[in-house]
């Protein structure tokens, strides 16, 4: 087994995107039965390079060796052909189709006469389902199934076959404790056959539980590899987020006036429970939690894209109705979504349009626009956000997405919003942006509006918010101040009961 | 890349320069250029291009509405059977002595009435707007059939024929019922609130609603405008042909749809033009009259149409750099 | 967990019920049908709804697995007019080499549907409307714009002839239904048109090419409309440069009735079938119960509907 050549090898990987280098001379080793970590925070450009290793995405510059040999990954099937294969984060499955059809859909099992043999591939489909001792039903279609259950789904298409290079792009994010469990306990089986394993995270728990080598990337980078058992959590901790640590980010002290917005009790059914918080004038809180925790759905629910089931809001000490966007608007709220290009800018349409929205929701004009005075209020708030551009009638599609992301705060800005709902608002920015972006919010809190920050990069949250509330399942657990707090203080409550138990027994 | 940006450019190509950045506009002016020349003349004449500006106006007119629903990234097939259902309307009310007002009030509110209902079915009910409008299509022309099981309606009393017949300053009603559509059309888009939202909804509509703006709202009008244009255009061709015909404008969807996809609208939503729609339906009615002009055989004028069609979508998405 | 369970043992019932409910709708239709008019049950009138609606039948069979793909194909009645008028110019030469033209011409036609399509990324409705016109003019430039007589007898004797108690067409219609429902559900291909359809982009991670997919399917599309327009100039004894215009609503209805999804990924065809015949009955029993032929149109427009909202509803 003592191969000297790595299964795969990538040297001086790079990756352009339009006005972004997404990855920079970027290396990664895999050895055949180890257990690789790719860790790095959101936006470090681990994504892009899986992509690029199994063939869904061309690489702009640096090679890649299989064995020594070098070789080409133009598409999906060059990776394939590799034994490359891949879980990833955004799921790729075939919602209309069945659970066995999607496990199998690269090597159906056929009859001799070539046909296709679904009582078999029912049947290899629910065994292969057993392994992980959850009982979804193999001829259920995919759509119907939650999204942990779709998680596994693609875990186990990708199990059915044969791979040399094993990738799974932060499988942890949906799955409970006991099915965390089982997956360590396949990977390590894997392992033993000789596969090598990408697991990415951004929980180093995990890493450290089950990686052999760690490989940290940052901002597009190649950072550090190293054996696991010769690092620590604080030195991972330094390489991701990097030396320069109080330079990253900004933020102003800021008086912390009387409560504007109060929620109690506040529920939907299955997705927030009993949730009670106050944002006091001038304040950034920040919400900490894991993916599915909740918190971009009580951001939703506050703005009204989401009916709720209980509780009272007011604002001002007024009651506030949750009814629409259109009326948390008129109460002077205003949502950054998680999903920028989706559910933020309307990328075929120019920045001017974009950031015009804000003044028109706000029926500055009864039915007719008034250009010249829509168009100046409209130039001055790009040039206060500083969105960079050849001219404001450019499409919001041509923009990077750190101008995009500024883009939707001046549209939040021109229906002069009070309280800014900010989801993930970095993801996928680039540093300069960042720091841009970050005197921006500390702009807005001086000029005493509020701010409710989600964030899954603890440090950004941590170093921007005043307060931080703890999310998981739905529920608030924990509340700190945020001078008060640590990275693992917020992370212990963040991670759910049942999986920090099956953790803490192995 | 080396932009030589110093070196004075001839003025012919600047204008190629022009014309490559807008393809409807050049396929438009060589068809005119080409028009002329065949028909040595004619084509230019006074005469003739009154005549074939009459002969559009009643899909010009519906192309207007058109452009709405396409923005919105929706489509309306039911405007072709709402013109016959217009069509039967008027003249049945307007031959049983109801005078002409109501009949046109009656015709009017039944456009309406049937952009609502495919609004309705396409907002509330869910429905793909390709199926919504296709179905009402077949209610509309039922409807317009059941009225007199199917016999043309003849015999409208003369002021109604105004529409389609008469002129003012030497310029036919319907031409300026075209053109005043139009330049509402373009206000209606250009100039006001509702228009900045059709734009945004048509762009991304999940972006539009968590910015405060009701789509359904915005579609729902968009269907009405439609309905209302097919509503006028019913008034102008019934009056042009001086009957009620539960059969007629069977192929004019297709024509205003093609007006409105050769103007540049795009078919994914949010962007396109009532200009690029006029300029549409202008190619649409120059290519047909040239052929009229040339007498070539008229079978190819589908195919024609088709052809262009083709061409100025596939030169449009090549110019907003799809693949 | 428990919860989950049971949320998906309902999931699955439910689905199961779903899959019943277009024939158990036919049925009811049927038996209502045959109550309210005694007719409605003899043999000759089934023939009658079986010859009627076979043309669209066939093409409804195409148009479910362009459906699937997220296409659409608006040229179908075209191509059913361009058939038949090659079919009448051709016969008198040879009636095997005009069948056989005929059929190859509408294959190409499809073909370059597809062809098309997977190059100029333009959308389906557009570019098959641009087709739609062209294959239109083809047939009418053929045939000068006038039906062309030459059909032979022994071609248009194909609608009357019967195997058994059932018309040809029908039995040939069947079979064609049998075929795509084979092909769809056994065969590699058939599978890559679901997943095309269902997710393109998925479909592409694990290899398969939407490209070669859609043309294929844009080729059988335009097969079957050939076919279909066999029976067709059978069944006018002409060739009809003007004729098929809107069926390919009508195949489109019948899909869409059968639960086809317009967005891609789902439908079958025998529920396209049991569409077809839905509608095909519905029209027959107004007839039979003497209501003008002009409530068809509407009462249509309403099952397309209402068929569609119930889904919408249902797969909420």
């Amino acid at each position: 087994m003592a191969d000297d050549n790595p299964v795969l090898k990538m040297e001086r990987i790079t990756k352009e995107f339009p006005g972004v280098k997404a990855l920079e001379n970027v290396d990664l080793e895999l050895r055949s039965g180890e257990v690789h970590c790719l860790i790095g925070e959101n936006g470090a450009g681990k994504s892009t390079l899986i992509k690029i290793m199994t063939g869904a995405l061309p690489k702009t510059g640096g090679r890649i060796l299989s064995n020594g040999k070098p070789v080409e990954i133009s598409g999906p099937q060059d990776g394939k052909a590799l034994g490359i294969r891949a879980i990833y984060q955004e799921l790729d499955l075939l919602p209309t189709l069945s659970v066995a059809e999607n496990i199998f859909v690269e090597s159906r099992p056929t009859t001799r006469a070539g046909l296709i043999d679904w009582p078999e591939m029912n049947r290899r489909a629910q065994e292969l389902l057993g392994r992980f001792d959850v009982r979804i039903d193999a001829r259920a279609k995919v759509r119907q199934l939650t999204v942990a259950e779709q998680q596994i789904v693609a875990i186990v298409k990708a199990l059915s076959q044969d791979s040399r290079v094993l990738i799974m792009d932060e499988p942890s994010a949906v799955l409970t404790g006991g099915e965390l469990e089982r997956l360590f306990g396949i990977i390590r089986q894997l392992k033993q056959q000789g596969a090598a394993i990408v697991y990415i995270t951004h929980r180093l728990v995990e890493a450290f539980e089950i990686g052999d080598r760690v490989t940290v990337l940052r901002d597009g980078k190649y950072v550090a590899t190293a054996e696991m058992k010769d690092v620590s959590m604080e030195q991972l901790i330094k390489w991701m987020v990097g030396r320069k640590l109080e330079e990253q980010f900004y933020k102003e002290k800021v008086r912390i006036g009387p409560t504007v917005l109060e929620v109690k009790g506040l529920t939907v059914n299955g997705k927030l429970k009993d949730i009670d918080l106050q944002l006091g004038e001038g304040e950034i809180l920040g919400i900490a939690g894991l993916v599915g925790a909740g918190r971009t759905e009580l951001l939703k629910t506050l703005f009204g894209a989401y009916r709720p089931d209980a509780g009272s809001v007011t604002i001002h000490g007024k009651p506030y109705h949750i009814t629409s966007p259109r009326g948390a608007i008129r109460h002077g709220l205003g949502l950054v979504p998680e999903d920028r290009k989706n559910e933020g800018v309307v990328l075929c349409r120019s920045i001017e349009e974009n950031i015009s929205v804000g003044v028109l929701v706000r029926r500055v004009f009864k039915f007719i626009v008034h250009f010249p005075k829509l168009f100046a209020r409209v130039a001055q708030l790009a040039n206060y956000v500083g969105v960079k551009c050849h001219s404001l009638q450019q499409g919001v599609g041509t923009l990077s997405g750190g101008n995009q992301q500024k883009t939707v705060l001046a549209k939040w800005l021109a229906s002069e919003s009070q309280i800014l709902l900010l989801d993930e608002p970095t993801r996928g920015i680039d540093v300069g942006s960042k720091l841009e972006f970050y005197k921006l919010i500390a702009a807005m809190v001086r000029e005493r509006k509020s701010v409710i920050l989600v964030s899954s990069e603890l440090p950004e949250l941590m170093a921007l918010s005043d307060r931080i509330l703890v999310m998981s399942n739905g529920q608030i657990r924990k509340e700190f101040m945020a001078d008060e707090a640590t990275q693992e203080d917020v992370l212990k409550h963040a991670i759910p009961q049942e999986l920090r138990q099956s953790l803490a027994v192995s | 890349m080396e932009v030589s940006t110093d070196t004075p450019k001839s003025i012919w190509s600047q204008i190629l320069a022009i014309l490559g950045k807008n393809p409807r506009l050049s396929v438009f002016l060589i068809l005119a250029v080409i028009s002329t020349a065949l028909s040595k003349g004619i084509f230019l004449s006074p005469a003739n291009l009154h005549n074939m500006l009459r002969q559009y106006a009643g899909i010009g007119i519906m192309a207007v509405g058109q452009t709405f629903a396409i923005l919105l990234a929706g489509v309306d097939l039911s405007q072709g059977s709402v013109v016959a259902l217009v069509s039967m309307i008027l003249a049945y009310l307007n031959t049983s002595g109801c005078g002409i007002v109501w009949p046109l009030v009656v015709g009017l509110c039944a456009g309406a009435a049937c952009g609502l209902t495919s609004g309705l079915i396409v907002t509330r009910g869910k429905v793909p707007p390709f199926i919504a409008t296709l179905a009402m299509a077949s209610i509309a022309r039922g409807i317009a059939t059941l009225i007199t099981q199917a016999r043309p309606v003849y015999g409208l009393s003369k002021e109604l024929l105004v529409f389609g017949r008469g002129t003012v300053g030497g310029i036919g009603i319907q031409i300026l019922v075209w053109a005043n559509v139009a330049l509402l059309g373009v206000f209606l888009l250009t100039r006001t609130v509702y228009g900045r939202e059709v734009y945004i909804v048509g762009g991304n509509e999940r972006s539009a609603n968590l910015s405060g703006i009701n789509a359904h709202r915005v579609k729902l009008a968009a269907y009405i405008l439609s309905g209302v244009c097919a509503a006028l255009a019913g008034i102008v061709i019934t009056s042009k042909l001086d009957m009620g015909g539960p059969y007629i404008s069977l192929t004019d969807n297709v024509q205003s749809v093609a007006s409105v996809v050769i103007g540049g609208t795009s078919f994914a939503g949010g962007r396109g033009s009532i200009s690029g729609t006029i300029v549409g339906t202008l190619i649409i009615a120059m290519m047909n009259n040239l052929m009229n002009l040339m007498l070539i055989n008229p079978y190819i004028q589908q195919g024609i149409i088709g052809a262009i069609i083709l061409l100025t979508v596939t030169m449009n998405q090549r110019k907003a750099g799809v693949r | 967990m428990f919860q989950v369970q049971r949320d998906l043992e309902r999931k699955t019932a439910a689905s199961r019920l779903g899959n019943l409910f277009l024939p158990l709708a036919l049925a009811v239709i049927i038996a209502v049908c045959a109550f309210i008019s005694p007719p409605f049950l003899t043999q000759e009138n089934l023939k009658n709804v079986i010859i009627g609606s076979a043309t669209f039948g066939i093409l409804a069979c195409g148009m479910t697995m362009v459906l699937v793909t997220g296409e659409v194909d608006l040229s179908v009645g075209s191509q059913v007019a361009l058939t038949s008028v090659i079919v009448a110019t051709l016969a008198p030469k040879s009636l095997a080499l005009a069948v056989v033209a005929a059929v190859v011409a509408t294959t190409l036609v499809g073909l370059a549907n597809g062809i098309l399509l997977t190059k100029t990324a333009m959308p389906s409705f557009v570019l098959t409307l641009g087709t739609m016109g062209i294959v239109r003019s083809m047939a009418l430039v053929i045939a000068d714009g006038q039906p062309v007589y030459g059909v032979p007898q022994s071609f248009t004797a194909l609608t009357s002839t019967m195997v058994g108690k059932i018309p040809l067409v029908g039995v040939a219609m069947v079979v064609m239904y049998a075929l795509t429902w084979f092909l769809l559900r056994y065969t590699s291909l058939g599978r890559s048109i679901y997943a095309v359809g269902s997710s393109s982009e998925s479909a592409r991670l694990s290899g398969i090419s939407a490209r070669q997919v859609k043309i294929a399917v844009y080729a059988m599309s335009g097969f079957l409309a050939g076919i279909a327009g066999l029976f067709y100039t059978s069944y006018v004894t002409l060739g009809l440069p003007d004729g098929g215009v809107d069926y390919e609503t009508q195949a489109i209805t019948a899909a869409i009735i059968g639960g086809t999804s317009f967005f891609g990924g789902e439908g079958e065809v025998h529920n396209t079938f049991l569409g077809l015949f839905i509608v095909g009955t519905v029209k027959n029993i107004l007839n039979l119960m003497g209501v003008s032929p002009f409530v068809q149109p509407v009462a249509i427009g309403i099952l397309i509907i209402t068929a569609v909202v119930l889904r919408t509803r249902k797969s909420e």
